[in-house]
């Protein structure tokens, strides 16, 4: 076993310990739990980082040993391109929700179970990236759902929450099914767990039950995606989820249908059998742009606006991902990692409006941009951003989602539809904008300054988007390592 | 070794963006002085360019794959010389009187400096949308004022949101040209573009047209450069008036292969800028709408210019045009502006020179009867012009001098902006140049209509089927369910309660240590399973 290979679990262990100091530490302060947690995800991120060197020379870490022998089902983790696109992303966002939690006044009550249930929800996402076992990838898939589930209950916002977290459990349990009948489908027929040697022989089933996985996991990981009309769930989790959780929901776990689609479906089977599906994706991708705008735009929850912006955005990866074209497939995960940067910002710049205004209606809110230019200069640029507008990230991810449109060469309408109707997303952007910063200063009690926990932090996140925005190339460089390495064949 | 040509680019796209951060950070710096100085810069570079003479520079530096070229030409050197003679002109014409001209408005004219030179120069489409947008970006900033400035805000939303859309159209026909071709190098992208499937060229006409027709402000397409002119009048005014409409000239000359390429392209662009131009004249005659001098007479012009590239014979002699348009367009801001009639009047003749020159130059090679169309229409767009302005010309934008003598009713006197926002508030009255803000706002009711018949039934749907399933569940199972449960609860309390008499039945008892070998036993045999 090489060093390397030693290293990988370390990315699934750090938040295990992290948690189990937690568990055990129970008169810990939030500041403490804090700290534990965030050095725990800052070791679980340094590991990824270490293991580029090795990734370059051999593209890909593999780590496995058995667990039920008897069933073919091990521990066996494998970092990709791929997985590492999502994986950092994912342990970023996580990062930052919980430095962003220090300023935020949810979590100060068992303040360890808090944040234990944040490292066992990152903890689910990493194990979801990294799993080359569909036993262990199905555990961590539902793992993320529980812990998400559990911080929507325990440290929810008002009586609703119950309800939410039930409906939110219920609806993406339903789409965990679908996944989960696929995965059975697969181990049945050929009698192991292993997704390595699944990708070498699933082409070889009967063409119409491919069909059928391939559909059947697309709608799985659609709802993950909160793809229309599958998204019922979304607003209101968003919505009632304390500050932070909200941030790893948005930002973060919607992501993880992406990646499933990629991981799933596009590698297991040839590219002419997912063919029939991508008009369909196309067109649902389309359809969640705009419905996601448009509902965006009659929200006057701010905290909601910004989830039906996810909608929308989540909408433009599926296209891409339809698109079944290297440029397509390469903005969609593009946009994946600018939407988690833009959407947590977002996410940060509303937590800080309600912190200052004790709002969320925006007519209640107003005239904030002469009192907060800091904030409003975060905001401006995240408007700008998930607008796409260059040079900010979500340009360069739109650009090639809508270039690989025109490549898939199934409807130069169909994409030119998707593009001019990215516009809505400027007009629900600046309404949301307008209204907040400017006119009239509301609500009349405000608070002085915007507390700099909370600030900080959104600062940092603006300052990476803008940076991610003007040096695409390494990034860039992933995306295209990360589909060589799953799909053959693209055109 | 670094070209020369090269080392002056990124000298005029870096020295303004220092001079904007400069500006950003440094409270003490003169804007005026540093203006100058860039202004000063710029001419000096872009002449230094035109001089080293036209080449193409490739660049090692890349942008999401794509290799960032410059295309140094002549035709883009003169015009941004122009757009800058007319910037140094509306300097001398305000001198000292311009308030509006704040240290935020100075950032933003640096940064279109850099932009709009990069949006003339590059020879990569890609890098050259990011420029031309960003220039959108910046003209519809200018407008932002204060915090407290609903007007400009709205102005803000409407030139931000109409450049976008056209600017969008410019992006659909430059993917689409790449698919295509395979290069976003703009030479051979057109040229290749050319021998494409007509129904393709089509599609991408028609994404150039809608970008073009946004960006030269012919109205309906104009109404976001009378927002601009309405919410910041003045040297602000220069990127909406003078230097977008410059990079439209621009785009239009480098996409004229297109147009030439199909005669059905040839003939749409004359009847669309024939259209536009009997539209223009309609509706500005008959008062439908209020269309503001400077819109209108730049729009006719540009209905003109429409008319000559689309049967132009003689592509060099376009600068000439462009840059008579330019300068025309920097007396229509001074005429505005102008109190005094007569130099109103002066001010109207320079279409026909401009008209003029271009017909004589061109006569012997337009069919005779363009050059008699064009000469008729363009007397008359002279005349019209000087009936408007001895007409009063009521739809002008108000001199913020002017209005900042008038009584600021309902306004508390100590705020900065009240010009503005009477401005803007005088101009309320028209509706169809709020057109894209009521768009905005119709898209609103019709966002609010689907949340409350799609979403809320969405979500009423769920949780009606969630009631349905509690119903159906309490009628069906959920009786059995409780039943068992009440009766297996019943039986473990039997349970529990017969063990715990059991318990104490053997606690009573003493303890039989005869037995304690056979626990004894079970560990070692434990420990020995263990072990082997």
């Amino acid at each position: 076993m090489t060093p390397y290979e030693i290293l990988l679990p370390g990315i699934t262990l750090l938040p295990l310990v992290g948690v189990t100091i937690l568990l055990i530490w129970r008169d810990a302060s939030k500041r403490k739990a804090a700290i534990v947690g965030i050095i725990s995800e800052g070791c679980a991120l340094i590991i990824p980082i270490a293991l580029l060197t090795a990734l370059r020379k051999d593209g890909a870490v593999y780590f496995s040993m058995p667990w039920i022998p008897n069933m073919g089902i091990s521990l066996s983790l494998e970092l990709s391109w791929l997985s590492l696109i999502f994986l950092l992303t994912e342990v970023l966002v996580t990062l930052v929700a919980m430095i962003y939690s220090l300023g935020e006044k949810k979590g100060e009550k068992h303040s360890n179970y808090y944040y234990a249930l944040l490292l066992l929800f990152s903890l689910g996402m990493s194990g979801t990236t990294l799993s080359d076992d569909i036993f262990l990838f199905f555990i961590f898939w539902e793992l993320m759902l529980v812990a998400s589930v559990l911080l929507i209950i325990v440290w929810g916002d008002g009586e609703k929450r119950f309800g939410v977290g039930l409906k939110y459990f219920i609806i993406t349990h339903v789409g965990s099914l679908m996944v989960l009948v696929c995965l059975v489908t697969l181990f049945v027929n050929f009698g192991t767990a292993s997704l390595s040697v699944l990708i070498m022989n699933a082409s070889t089933l009967p063409i119409n039950l491919q069909l059928f996985m391939i559909s059947f996991f697309l709608i799985g990981f659609c709802v993950k995606m909160a793809i229309f009309p599958v998204h019922i769930w979304l607003p209101d989790a968003h919505t009632v989820a304390p500050m932070p959780v909200t941030i790893i929901l948005a930002a973060a776990m919607l992501s993880m249908g992406a990646f499933g689609v990629l991981r799933y479906p596009f590698a297991l089977f040839p590219l002419e059998n997912i063919q029939p599906f991508a008009i369909w994706m196309m067109i649902a991708g389309l359809v969640s742009e705009v419905y996601g705008a448009l509902m965006a735009l009659a929200e006057k929850d701010i905290k909601r606006i910004i989830a039906y912006s996810s909608v929308s955005q989540m909408g433009y990866i599926l296209f891409g991902l339809g698109t079944l074209t290297q440029r397509g497939m390469e903005g969609a995960i593009l946009h994946v990692v600018y939407h988690a940067i833009v959407k947590a910002m977002l996410f940060m710049v509303v937590g800080i409006i309600i912190a200052v205004t004790r709002e969320r209606h925006i007519y209640k809110i107003g005239g904030l941009g002469k009192k907060f230019p800091i904030l409003c200069g975060c905001a401006a640029i995240g408007i700008l951003g998930i607008s796409g507008m260059p040079p900010l990230g979500i340009f360069n991810s739109e650009w090639l989602i809508f270039a690989g449109g025109f490549d898939s060469g199934v409807s130069i309408t169909l994409t030119v539809i998707t593009l001019l109707g990215s516009v809505l997303t400027l007009v629900y952007g600046l309404r949301f904008f307008g209204k907040i910063f400017f006119g009239p200063m509301k609500p009349d009690r405000l608070a002085e300054k915007s507390p700099r926990a909370l600030l900080f932090p959104t600062i940092a996140v603006t300052i990476f988007l803008i940076f991610e925005g003007l040096a695409p190339a390494t990034l860039l460089n992933w995306a295209m390592r990360s589909l060589s390495g799953i799909i053959g064949g693209i055109r | 070794m670094l070209d020369l040509s090269y080392l002056i680019i990124l000298v005029l796209f870096c020295v303004p963006l220092l001079a904007a951060l400069l500006l950003g950070l440094i409270r003490r710096c003169s804007a005026k002085w540093i203006l100058g100085f860039e202004t000063g810069l710029m001419f000096l570079g872009l002449v230094g360019l035109g001089v080293l003479g036209e080449r193409e520079i490739a660049t090692s530096l890349f942008f999401l794959g794509e290799e960032i070229t410059f295309s140094v030409t002549n035709m883009p050197i003169l015009l941004f010389l122009s757009a800058l003679t007319t910037l140094v002109v509306m300097f001398w014409h305000y001198g000292k009187k311009d308030p509006l001209l704040t240290r935020f408005h100075s950032i933003l004219l640096s940064l279109s400096f850099s932009f709009g030179l990069i949006a003339l120069l590059s020879g990569q489409f890609m890098i050259r949308y990011i420029a031309i947008d960003v220039v959108g970006l910046l003209a519809a900033m200018m407008v932002l004022t204060s915090f407290a400035d609903i007007f400009a805000l709205k102005g803000f939303i409407i030139i931000f949101q109409v450049l976008r859309l056209g600017d969008l159209g410019l992006l659909a026909a430059i993917l689409l040209m790449n698919h295509y071709t395979g290069t976003l190098e703009i030479s051979e992208m057109i040229s290749a573009t050319t021998i494409l499937p007509l129904n393709i060229r089509t599609w991408i006409y028609f994404g150039f047209m809608l970008a073009l027709l946004i960006k030269l402000a012919i109205w309906p397409f104009g109404i976001w450069l009378q927002k601009a002119g309405e919410c910041a009048p003045g040297i602000p005014f220069w990127i909406s008036g003078i230097l977008t409409p410059a990079l439209g000239y621009y785009l239009l000359y480098r996409i004229l292969p297109i147009i030439h390429s199909e005669l059905i392209f040839v003939n749409l662009t004359l009847y669309i800028g024939l259209g536009l131009y009997l539209l223009v004249l309609l509706v500005k005659s008959l008062r439908l709408v209020r269309v503001d001098q400077f819109t209108n007479m730049s729009g006719l012009l540009n209905c003109f210019l429409l008319a000559a590239l689309a049967i132009n014979q003689n592509p060099d002699f376009l600068v000439f045009y462009f840059i008579g348009l330019i300068f025309y367009r920097m007396t229509l801001v001074l005429q505005t502006l102008s109190r005094r009639l007569n130099t109103k009047v002066l001010f109207a003749l320079v279409p026909l020179a401009v008209n003029g020159i271009f017909i004589g130059v061109n006569f012997a090679d337009y069919p005779f009867q363009f050059s008699a169309g064009w000469v008729m229409l363009t007397l008359l767009t002279v005349m019209w012009d000087i009936w408007a302005i001895r007409q009063g010309m009521p739809d002008d934008w108000q001199p913020f001098d002017l209005l900042r003598e008038e009584p600021s009713v309902g306004v508390p006197p100590d705020e900065e902006l009240v010009p503005v926002q009477q401005s803007s508030q005088l101009k309320e009255s028209g509706w169809i140049q709020d057109g894209v803000y009521r768009l905005t706002g119709f898209m609103g009711h019709i966002a609010e209509w689907v949340y409350d018949h799609v979403e809320m039934r969405l979500d009423a749907s769920w949780d009606l089927l969630g009631q349905k399933l509690v119903h159906f569940s309490e009628l069906t199972w959920h009786s059995v369910e409780i039943r068992t449960i009440e009766k297996t609860g019943q039986l473990m309390d039997d349970a529990l309660k017969s063990l715990q008499a059991h318990e104490r039945n053997v606690l009573k008892r003493s303890l039989r240590w005869d037995l304690a070998w056979i626990p004894m036993m079970m560990v070692i045999i434990l420990i020995m399973l263990f072990v082997f």
